[in-house]
C-alpha cells in the first residue's frame, strides 16, 4: 500500500538522516523500531509531506506523495513526536478546528466526529479544558484523536508512548489497536514492547538504514537457538562483555542477567527463548561492532 | 558563587538575540542623531553633533526607552527558571537565594550597561560618516562620550534594572514586568510633561527626577553655544544630589528584591482554592453531558468548496488569538495615551490651548497614533507568522490538506483588525478631546474619511509587508530587524531627498487638512498611490502564499524549489492582475508627479538653488527701474485650482543714471508667462530653467523716464505632487501673494539657499550676511525688496466666494456665477501683497471712521469679536501716539491652517486658521495672544507699511521690534503694567534659549540681521525697559518724529541708527544715554537675584531685608562675557503673590520702588504695612537677566 523506494535525505548541515531506505508497508499496523537519532522522525515527516527527501520516491496507493502532497494530506492522519497547542484553547475547540482543516466542513458531521473521537479517547469529560493543562497521556490521546479525524487511510504515529506511565501507555496502545486493519498505520517508536504488542509487521531503522524487516514472529524464529542467558555478578560483567557478543544486560536482584548471541552454547550459559527485544538488540549490537 | 552566577548570566545573555537586536536598535538611534542633520533631541542648531552637551542629553533621554530592553535582561533573569521549569533543580542546589538574586542582577546589569554602549558608539560612528558636514562636528574627545556614560548611563541603568528586577520578583511574570515597564514610562512622561512645564516645579524636578533629564536641563539652562560644545556637565550641586538619589533609589529597590525573593513555591491563596473548587464543580457538570457519537462513519472529503469554511475557521482562530492576547490591551492603551498626550499637551506659541478645529484634531490624532500602527503591525506580523512554529503546532496543521493562503490571509486580516481597533481607539481619543475642549461639531464622517480609512489602508500595507518579511526571515527577530531597517531606511532616504512615493513602499503624497476644504483634492493623490501600493502588496501576499513556511524543511532554497509545483493558475492570475493594475496606476501617478508637476530630489533642488545664486546673485545690486503703479486683473477658478493674471506695472527710473536692462523674474517654477512685454525694450535673454529674463532697452532709460511692463500669466495646480501639495490656489481658501503670479523686478536674496551646511556642501560661502550698518550704498534698497506703489486690483472668483485684495473696495459685482471685486489703494503700499478668496463669513464694524472687518470660516468665530476689539484699540493707540493711519479700512482674513502665522500686508492681515482663530485666549492665567498678535500686525501698518528699513544690518529693527513694542503698549493699557511680566518673561526666556543656538554671531539690536530672537524677543524686552526709564511719552515722541521723517519715503531708506538717534534726543541723563548704548549698541546681560528675604514685624508694620546679588556683563558675538560695572536704579518689590503666575495683578503689589544697585552682594531694606509673601528684584523682568527665575523669592519670617 505504502511503497518507499530508495529514499535518502541529507540535512543542510551534512547529517545523513536517511540512506537509501526502501520499505513496502501493507495495510495494518506497522512498527518502525529504532534508537533515538536513527532517522525515524525524518522518515515519518517525509511520508507526512512535511519535508522533501534528497532522493527517492514514496507512493501511497496511486498517490505519488512527493509530487502530489495535497492528495496524500486528504487521507492522512499524523501524530507528530512533539506537538503544542494554542494557549487558551480547549480540546473541543482545537479538535473542531482541525476537523475543518481536514475538510469536514459540514457542522453536523463535524460535531459527531469531534464528539465521537473525544468519547473514544476518553477526553469527553475534559473537553472544555485547555489542552495546555493536559497530562502527557491526555495530550497523546488528544493527538491520536486528531489523527483519526475523518477516517484517514494512512496514519503515522511518531514516538507516541515516550514518557507515558505504564497505565497511560496501555490505554494508548489499546486505542491504536482499535483502529482496524484496513488502513496503514505506521508506529514509530524506540520501545520494543510497543511493536511486540501491536504490530504484525515491522522494520528496524538505525543509522538511516533499514536493518531488518519482516514479521516479528519470523524475526524471533531466526534467532531461535542462538540466544543464551546467564546470571553474572556485576564485577564480572566487563569480562563477559569482552569475551562474548553481549546483546543486552539487565539488573536482577543486584546481579546482571546477560544475553549473548552465539551459534554455540557458551560455557555456563543456559538457552533462552528469544524475544523481539533480543532481535532488536542483537541488530543494534551487530551494528555497533561493525562501526 | 556569586561571580559564577554573574558570569553565567553574562554568557547566557550574550547569546540572547534580544541583546543583539537591542544593541542594533540603539546603535542606529545614536547613529541617526549624529549622522542626520534633521534629527536632534533638544540641542540648538549650532551645537556640534558630537558636542558633550548633545551626548549628555542623548545618553540621559534614551535611558528611559532602554527600560524596555532592560526588562528583557533582568526580568528574564528572575522569571526564567519558573517559565522554563528549571527552578526545582536550582532550588534543590545549595546556592543561597541571595547569591542567585544578586548574581543574576549583577549579570543582567552588566549586560544592560554593555548594551547601552551602543548609544555612544552609534553617536561616534554617526559623527565620522563622510556625508556629515565637518562644520557640525567638533573634536572627538573620549571624555565627551565617557563622562555622560559614567554619570547618566551607569546610575540610570542601575536604577531601572533594580526597579524592574523588583517588579519581576514580586509579580513573577514577564508580561507583568512589561506592563510595569510601560506604566513606568507613561507615568514618567506624563509627570514630566505636566510638571516639567511649570517653572515653580523646575527645581524640584531637577532634584528628584531620577533619570537626570531635569538636572541636565537645570545645570545647562543658560549655557552658551561654546560651553555646550566643550564643557562637561559638572557633577556637583543639584546634579550630584540627583545622581546620588538615583543610586540610592536603585539600592532600595534591590533590597526589596533580595527581601522578597523566595526560593519556595507559593502556596495557593484562599481565593484561589475557592476558585479551584468552583472550577471542579463546573467540570463535573460538563462531564455528565453525553457525547454525540456516530462520527466514526464520517470520512473527510476535503474539496475546493471547503475552502471558505476553512478560511473562516482560521480567521476566527487568528482573530480570537489576537483579541485575547495580553499585548493588545497594552498597545491600545499606549496608543490612546500617546494620542491623548499629543492632543492635550500640545500647546500653541504662547502656551495656550486651542479650540479643537476638526482639521487640527484629526491631524493630531494621525500624528499621535502613526508610530503605534507601525509598531503594532510589525509586532503582530512576527507573532502571528511564527505562532504555529513557536507553539509547535506547525506539524499538525501543515499536514492537513489546506492551501497556504488559508493560513496566510487570515493572519493579515487579523493584524489589520488590530490596527483598525487601535485606529478606532485613537479616533475615540480625538472625539473625547473634542468633547472636553468643547467642540461644536464632532465630524464623524470626517474621522472616517480623513483618518480611519486612509490610516487603515496604511496599516494594511504595513501588515502585509510585516507578514511577507516574516515569511522569508529565518526567525522573528531577524524579521523585526528587517522591518526596522525598512522604517529607518525610509527616513534616511527621505532625508537624502529620495522620497518619491513611486519607489518608497507605502509612501503617499501628503494630505494636509483644513476646515476650509477638508482633505480638498489632495486625497486623490494619496488614494492613487495607496491603490498602487495595495496592488504591490497583493503580489507580496501571493508570494507569501507561495513561500509559506510549511513543513519542517524551511530553508529558503527548498521553499523556492517547491514554488514551481505550487504555482497555480489562480495565483498567477491574481498576481498578474495586480501587476497590471499596479503598472496602470503607477503610470497615472508618474504622469501626475513627473509630467504635470515637477519632482526633484532635495539634492537636485539644492543644486538648482546654488546654481541660481552663482549665476544671478551678481545682479543683486544692479540698478533697476522702480514700480510706481500696479494694475492687476486676476481671474481665479477655485474648482480648477487655476489663477489667470493680467496686469501692468508703471516703471520709472528713479536712479540718477540711464538704465540699459530690466531683469524680470518669476518666483514659482510652475508659473507660465502667457505674455510678458516691456515697452521700449526687447527680450535679450530668457533663462527658462531659472525663470530669469533680461530685457534690453532699445534706447537706455534716462533718469526720470518711464515705461510700462505688461504681462499675462497662469498658475495652474494640476494633478498631484510627490510630497507636499501646493496649497496656495485651492477649492476654498485661496491665499496667494503677488510674487506667486506676477513678475518680480531685479535680483534679490529671496529664494536662495539659507541652510549653512547645504550652502557649504554646494561650495557657496556658509552665509550671506547683509550689508554693514555703515555701508550707505545699501540704503538704495529696502529689505522687503519692493517699492512704494499705488495699486488697482480686480479680483474675480466663483460667486459663492468672497474675493479680497488690498485697497478700498470700489465695486463688487456678481454676474454669471462669478463675483468680481475692484480694489484701489488710497495710499502708497509696498508691492508685496496677497489676494484671498474663500466662502467667508464677515464681521464688520465702523470704528472712528475706519471699517474694521474680520473674514472667517463658518464656525471659527471664537475670537472674531476679540479681534475686532483689538484692531480698534490698537488703531486708537497708534493714531493717538504715532500718527495718521493711511487707509479707511483694516481687514483680518483667515486662511487655511497649512501654515501657522499672521502676516501684515497693506490694510489686510491674513491670519492662520491654526493660530489665533482657534486659540483659547480667554483664560486670565494665560497670555491673550490673539490681541497681542492683532496689535502686532496692526502696528505693521505703521512699522513696515509707512516706514521701511534699508537692506542692511538693523533693517528689521524699525519693523519687527517696533511692532513688538507697540503691541506690548496696547497690552499694557489693556491689562495694566503689573500683568505685563509674563509677556516679558516669555520673550526673555525665548531670547536666552535661542542665543545659545546662534550659528554665526549674535549682534547688538541695532545691527540685527533678521534674527527673530533678536528683533522680536530681545527687542520687546529692550524697548519695554527703554520706555520704563525714559517714559512712554518720550518714546512715543521719538517714534512719531521718526515716522514723520520717513513716511512713504523711497531710497535712501531709513537705518536703525536713525531711530536710535531719535531716542537719544529724548534721553536726558547720562544714565539714560548709557542705557541706550547698552540696549541697542551692545549685548548686555544682567544677573539679578534675591538670595534671601527675611521679614519681621515691628511697631510701624513689616521690615523686610533682601539680600540681593547683582551683576552686569557685556557679551561678544560668540557669547564670551566680560564683567561690567553695575550702577543702576532697579525695581524692588514686595508682593502677596508671585508676579507673573496665575492671576497676579495690581492688588498683589505691596511695595514697589527703585533702589540703586551695584555689582556684587548687597542688602536692601523695605518697609510695608502688610506682611509680604514674596520679595523680588526686577520682579517684572525688565532687564535681560541670565536667570530670571531667581528674581523673586518667598519671604521667611525672622
Amino acid at each position: 500500500m505504502l511503497d518507499i523506494a530508495n529514499l535518502s535525505h541529507t540535512y543542510a548541515n551534512g547529517t545523513v538522516a536517511l540512506d537509501n531506505v526502501s520499505l513496502s508497508i501493507p495495510r495494518g499496523m506497522y512498527g518502525l523500531l529504532g534508537p533515538n537519532g536513527a532517522g525515524k522522525s525524518t522518515l515519518m515527516r517525509t511520508v507526512a509531506t512535511l519535508q522533501q527527501p534528497t532522493a527517492g520516491s514514496i507512493k501511497f496507493g496511486d498517490i505519488d506523495v512527493l509530487a502530489e502532497p495535497e492528495r496524500l494530506r486528504k487521507t492522512l492522519g499524523y501524530l507528530p513526536q512533539d506537538f503544542g497547542v494554542y494557549p487558551r484553547v480547549s480540546a473541543y475547540a482545537m479538535l473542531d478546528q482541525l476537523a475543518v482543516l481536514k475538510g469536514i466542513t459540514n457542522a453536523k458531521d463535524r460535531r459527531s466526529v469531534v464528539e465521537t473521537l473525544l468519547e473514544q479517547t476518553n477526553l469527553w469529560a475534559v473537553r472544555n479544558k485547555s489542552i495546555a493543562g493536559f497530562s502527557g497521556g491526555m495530550r497523546q490521546r488528544f493527538g491520536i484523536a486528531q489523527a483519526l479525524i475523518g477516517n484517514p487511510e494512512l496514519i503515522i504515529v511518531d514516538e507516541p508512548t515516550a514518557g507515558l506511565d505504564p497505565e497511560e501507555r496501555n490505554r494508548f496502545l489499546n486505542l491504536l489497536a482499535a483502529i482496524g486493519d484496513n488502513v496503514v498505520v505506521i508506529l514509530s517508536t524506540h520501545i520494543v514492547d510497543d511493536v511486540a504488542d501491536l504490530c504484525p509487521r515491522m522494520a528496524v531503522l538505525a543509522n538511516g538504514r533499514v536493518q531488518l524487516e519482516g514479521k516479528p514472529g519470523d524475526l524471533i524464529a531466526a534467532t531461535r537457538g542462538r540466544i543464551w542467558r546467564k546470571l553474572v555478578s556485576r564485577q564480572d560483567l566487563e569480562d563477559y562483555q569482552s569475551r562474548h557478543e553481549v546483546i543486552s544486560t539487565r539488573l536482577f536482584a543486584g546481579n546482571s542477567v546477560i544475553h549473548v548471541l552465539s551459534d554455540q552454547r557458551p560455557d555456563g550459559f543456559e538457552p533462552v527463548e528469544g524475544g523481539l527485544e533480543d532481535v532488536y538488540f542483537s541488530t543494534l549490537s551487530t551494528l555497533r561492532r561493525a562501526a | 558563587m556569586l561571580f559564577g552566577i554573574t558570569g553565567f548570566e553574562i554568557r547566557y545573555q550574550l547569546r540572547n538575540p534580544v541583546f543583539w537586536v537591542s544593541v542594533a536598535i540603539f546603535f542606529l538611534m545614536g547613529f541617526g542623531i549624529t549622522a542626520s542633520e534633521n534629527v536632534r533631541i533638544g540641542t540648538p542648531g549650532a551645537v556640534h553633533e558630537n558636542a558633550p552637551y548633545a551626548i549628555s542629553v542623548a545618553t540621559a533621554v534614551f535611558s528611559l526607552f532602554y527600560l524596555f530592553v532592560v526588562t528583557a535582561f533582568v526580568a528574564n533573569a528572575i522569571v526564567r527558571d519558573d517559565t522554563s521549569g528549571f527552578s526545582p533543580i536550582i532550588r534543590a542546589t545549595s546556592v543561597k537565594g541571595r547569591d542567585i538574586v544578586l548574581g543574576r542582577f549583577l549579570g543582567g546589569l552588566i549586560i544592560a550597561w554593555l548594551g547601552y554602549l551602543s548609544i555612544p558608539l552609534g553617536m561616534w560612528a554617526g559623527s565620522v560618516m563622510p556625508w556629515v558636514d565637518p562644520e557640525t562636528v567638533g573634536p572627538q574627545n573620549f571624555s565627551y562620550y565617557a563622562w555622560p556614560f559614567a554619570i547618566f548611563a551607569l546610575p540610570n541603568i542601575f536604577l531601572i534594572s533594580a526597579i524592574l528586577f523588583a517588579l519581576a520578583t514580586v509579580l513573577r511574570s514577564m508580561m507583568a514586568a512589561y506592563v510595569g515597564a510601560i506604566t513606568l514610562v507613561m507615568v514618567y512622561l506624563v509627570t514630566n510633561s505636566v510638571l516639567g512645564q511649570k517653572i515653580e516645579y523646575r527645581e524640584v524636578m531637577a532634584r528628584w527626577e531620577p533619570l537626570g533629564n531635569g538636572a541636565v536641563a537645570e545645570a545647562t539652562r543658560y549655557w552658551t553655544q561654546s560651553e555646550m560644545n566643550s564643557r562637561l556637565v559638572d557633577l556637583a550641586g543639584t546634579m550630584l544630589f540627583n545622581r546620588v538619589w538615583a543610586v540610592l533609589l536603585g539600592v532600595a529597590f534591590l533590597c526589596i528584591t533580595v527581601w522578597r525573593f523566595s526560593m519556595t513555591e507559593r502556596a495557593p491563596s484562599r481565593r484561589r482554592l475557592k476558585r479551584l473548587a468552583r472550577q471542579q464543580a463546573r467540570e463535573a457538570r460538563v462531564a455528565a453531558v453525553p457525547a454525540e457519537v456516530g462520527g466514526e462513519n464520517v470520512t473527510a472529503r476535503d474539496a475546493t468548496p471547503s475552502r471558505a469554511a476553512q478560511f473562516m475557521t482560521r480567521l476566527r482562530v487568528e482573530v480570537r488569538q489576537v483579541l485575547t492576547s495580553p499585548g493588545l490591551i497594552i498597545l491600545t492603551l499606549l496608543a490612546i495615551a500617546f494620542t491623548g498626550l499629543t492632543l492635550f499637551i500640545s500647546r500653541s506659541t504662547y502656551g495656550t490651548t486651542d479650540h479643537p478645529t476638526l482639521a487640527a484634531t484629526i491631524t493630531g490624532v494621525q500624528g499621535g497614533s502613526a508610530i503605534f500602527l507601525l509598531m503594532i503591525a510589525a509586532f503582530y506580523g512576527g507573532e502571528l507568522v511564527w505562532r504555529e512554529r513557536d507553539r509547535k503546532l506547525n506539524e499538525l496543521i501543515d499536514s492537513t490538506p489546506v492551501p497556504s493562503w488559508v493560513m496566510t490571509v487570515p493572519k493579515i486580516i487579523a493584524i489589520f483588525l488590530v490596527l483598525l481597533i487601535v485606529n478606532l481607539a485613537a479616533a475615540l481619543t480625538g472625539i473625547v478631546y473634542q468633547l472636553v475642549e468643547g467642540a461644536r461639531v464632532l465630524g464623524l464622517p470626517e474621522y472616517l474619511g480623513w483618518f480611519i480609512v486612509p490610516a487603515a489602508i496604511d496599516g494594511l500595507l504595513i501588515a502585509i509587508l510585516a507578514v511577507f518579511v516574516q515569511v522569508l526571515s529565518p526567525n522573528k527577530y531577524v524579521g523585526w530587524g528587517i522591518l526596522f531597517v525598512w522604517f529607518v531606511g525610509g527616513i534616511f532616504l527621505s532625508n537624502m531627498g529620495y522620497s518619491n512615493p513611486l519607489y518608497t513602499y507605502g509612501r503617499t503624497p501628503n494630505v494636509p487638512l483644513s476646515d476650509f476644504v477638508g482633505a480638498g483634492s489632495f486625497w486623490r493623490g494619496a488614494a492613487v498611490l495607496q491603490f498602487y501600493w495595495l496592488c504591490f502588496a497583493l503580489i507580496l501576499v501571493a508570494a507569501a502564499h507561495l513561500l509559506w513556511p510549511r513543513g519542517t524543511d524551511l530553508a529558503l532554497r527548498s521553499r523556492v524549489r517547491r514554488l514551481r509545483s505550487a504555482l497555480s493558475a489562480p495565483v498567477l492570475g491574481i498576481a498578474g492582475i495586480a501587476l497590471a493594475a499596479m503598472a496602470a496606476s503607477g503610470a497615472y501617478a508618474y504622469y501626475n508627479i513627473k509630467v504635470l508637476n515637477r519632482y526633484q530630489t532635495s539634492d537636485d533642488a539644492e543644486k538648482l538653488q546654488a546654481d541660481y545664486e552663482r549665476k544671478y546673485l551678481r545682479f543683486e545690486k544692479l540698478a533697476q527701474p522702480s514700480i510706481s503703479r500696479v494694475t492687476l486683473n486676476v481671474q481665479l477658478y477655485p474648482k480648477q485650482r487655476m489663477l489667470l493674471a493680467e496686469g501692468s506695472y508703471d516703471l520709472v527710473n528713479k536712479t540718477d543714471a540711464s538704465l540699459n536692462e530690466i531683469h524680470v523674474r518669476k518666483f514659482s517654477q510652475d508659473l507660465e508667462w502667457l505674455k510678458l512685454d516691456v515697452a521700449g525694450a526687447h527680450l535679450a535673454s530668457d533663462d527658462e530653467k531659472f525663470g530669469y529674463r533680461i530685457y534690453r532697452f532699445d534706447a537706455p532709460l534716462a533718469p526720470g523716464a518711464a515705461t510700462t511692463l505688461t504681462f499675462k500669466s497662469r498658475l495652474w495646480r494640476r494633478g498631484f505632487k510627490a510630497g507636499n501639495p501646493e496649497t496656495d490656489v485651492i477649492e476654498n481658501g485661496t491665499f496667494a501673494n503677488n510674487y506667486d503670479f506676477a513678475p518680480v523686478i531685479g535680483m534679490s536674496r529671496q529664494n536662495l539657499l539659507t541652510d549653512r551646511s547645504k550652502r557649504r556642501r554646494q561650495g557657496l560661502p556658509a552665509e550671506l550676511r547683509p550689508a554693514k550698518l555703515e555701508d550707505l550704498s545699501a540704503t538704495k534698497r529696502n529689505y522687503i525688496g519692493s517699492d512704494w506703489v499705488v495699486s488697482d486690483i480686480t479680483l474675480t472668483t466663483d460667486a459663492n466666494q468672497t474675493p479680497i485684495a488690498p485697497g478700498s473696495r470700489v465695486s463688487d459685482v456678481t454676474a454669471n456665477g462669478r463675483r468680481t471685486a475692484h480694489f484701489v489703494s488710497g495710499a502708497p503700499i509696498l508691492n508685496f501683497f496677497s489676494i484671498q478668496s474663500a466662502d467667508y463669513r464677515v464681521a464688520s464694524q465702523m470704528h472712528n471712521g475706519i471699517r474694521l472687518s474680520v473674514y472667517y470660516h463658518d464656525g471659527h468665530d471664537w475670537n472674531v469679536s476679540k479681534m475686532l476689539r483689538a484692531m480698534g484699540m490698537a488703531l486708537d493707540y497708534y493714531r493717538a501716539h504715532y500718527g495718521p493711519y493711511q487707509f479707511n479700512y483694516a481687514r483680518i482674513i483667515e486662511f487655511p491652517g497649512y501654515a501657522s502665522f499672521a502676516q501684515a500686508f497693506a490694510g489686510t492681515m491674513p491670519y492662520s486658521e491654526s493660530i489665533g482663530f482657534n486659540a483659547k485666549t480667554d483664560d486670565p492665567e494665560k497670555i491673550d495672544f490673539t490681541t497681542y498678535v492683532v496689535a502686532h500686525e496692526m502696528s505693521h501698518q505703521y512699522w513696515a507699511h509707512q516706514v521701511i528699513g534699508a537692506d542692511m544690518q538693523g533693517g528689521t529693527l524699525t519693523s519687527e521690534t517696533l511692532a513688538q513694542y507697540s503691541a506690548l503698549m496696547v497690552m499694557k493699557h489693556l491689562y495694566g503694567p503689573d500683568k505685563i511680566r509674563r509677556f516679558l518673561k516669555y520673550e526673555l526666556d525665548n531670547y536666552l534659549r535661542s542665543r545659545a543656538g546662534e550659528a554665526v554671531e549674535e549682534v547688538p539690536l541695532e545691527r540685527v540681521e533678521n534674527q527673530q530672537y533678536i528683533h522680536y524677543r530681545k527687542g520687546a524686552v529692550a524697548m519695554y525697559l527703554l520706555q520704563e526709564r525714559l517714559g512712554e511719552a518720550a518714546v512715543d515722541r521719538a517714534l512719531s518724529r521718526f515716522l514723520a521723517r520717513f513716511r512713504f519715503k523711497g531710497a535712501p531708506y531709513e537705518r536703525s541708527v536713525d531711530l536710535v538717534g531719535e531716542f537719544r534726543k529724548e534721553a536726558k541723563t547720562p544714565e539714560q544715554q548709557q542705557l541706550i548704548t547698552d540696549l541697542f549698541e551692545r549685548i548686555t546681560l544682567y544677573d539679578l537675584k534675591v538670595k534671601d528675604a527675611q521679614t519681621r514685624k515691628d511697631a510701624t508694620g513689616w521690615t523686610t531685608t533682601l539680600t540681593v546679588d547683582a551683576d552686569k556683563f557685556y557679551a561678544s558675538g560668540k557669547g564670551v562675557e566680560t564683567k561690567a560695572k553695575l550702577a543702576e536704579a532697579i525695581e524692588l518689590g514686595l508682593f502677596t503673590a508671585r508676579p507673573g503666575l496665575g492671576s497676579f495683578s495690581r492688588k498683589d503689589v505691596i511695595v514697589m520702588g527703585q533702589r540703586s544697585l551695584k555689582s556684587g552682594e548687597q542688602q536692601v531694606v523695605l518697609h510695608s504695612t502688610q506682611k509680604p509673601a514674596f520679595a523680588g528684584v526686577d520682579p517684572y523682568n525688565f532687564y535681560i537677566d541670565r536667570n530670571s527665575d531667581d528674581n523673586v523669592k518667598e519671604v521667611t519670617t525672622g
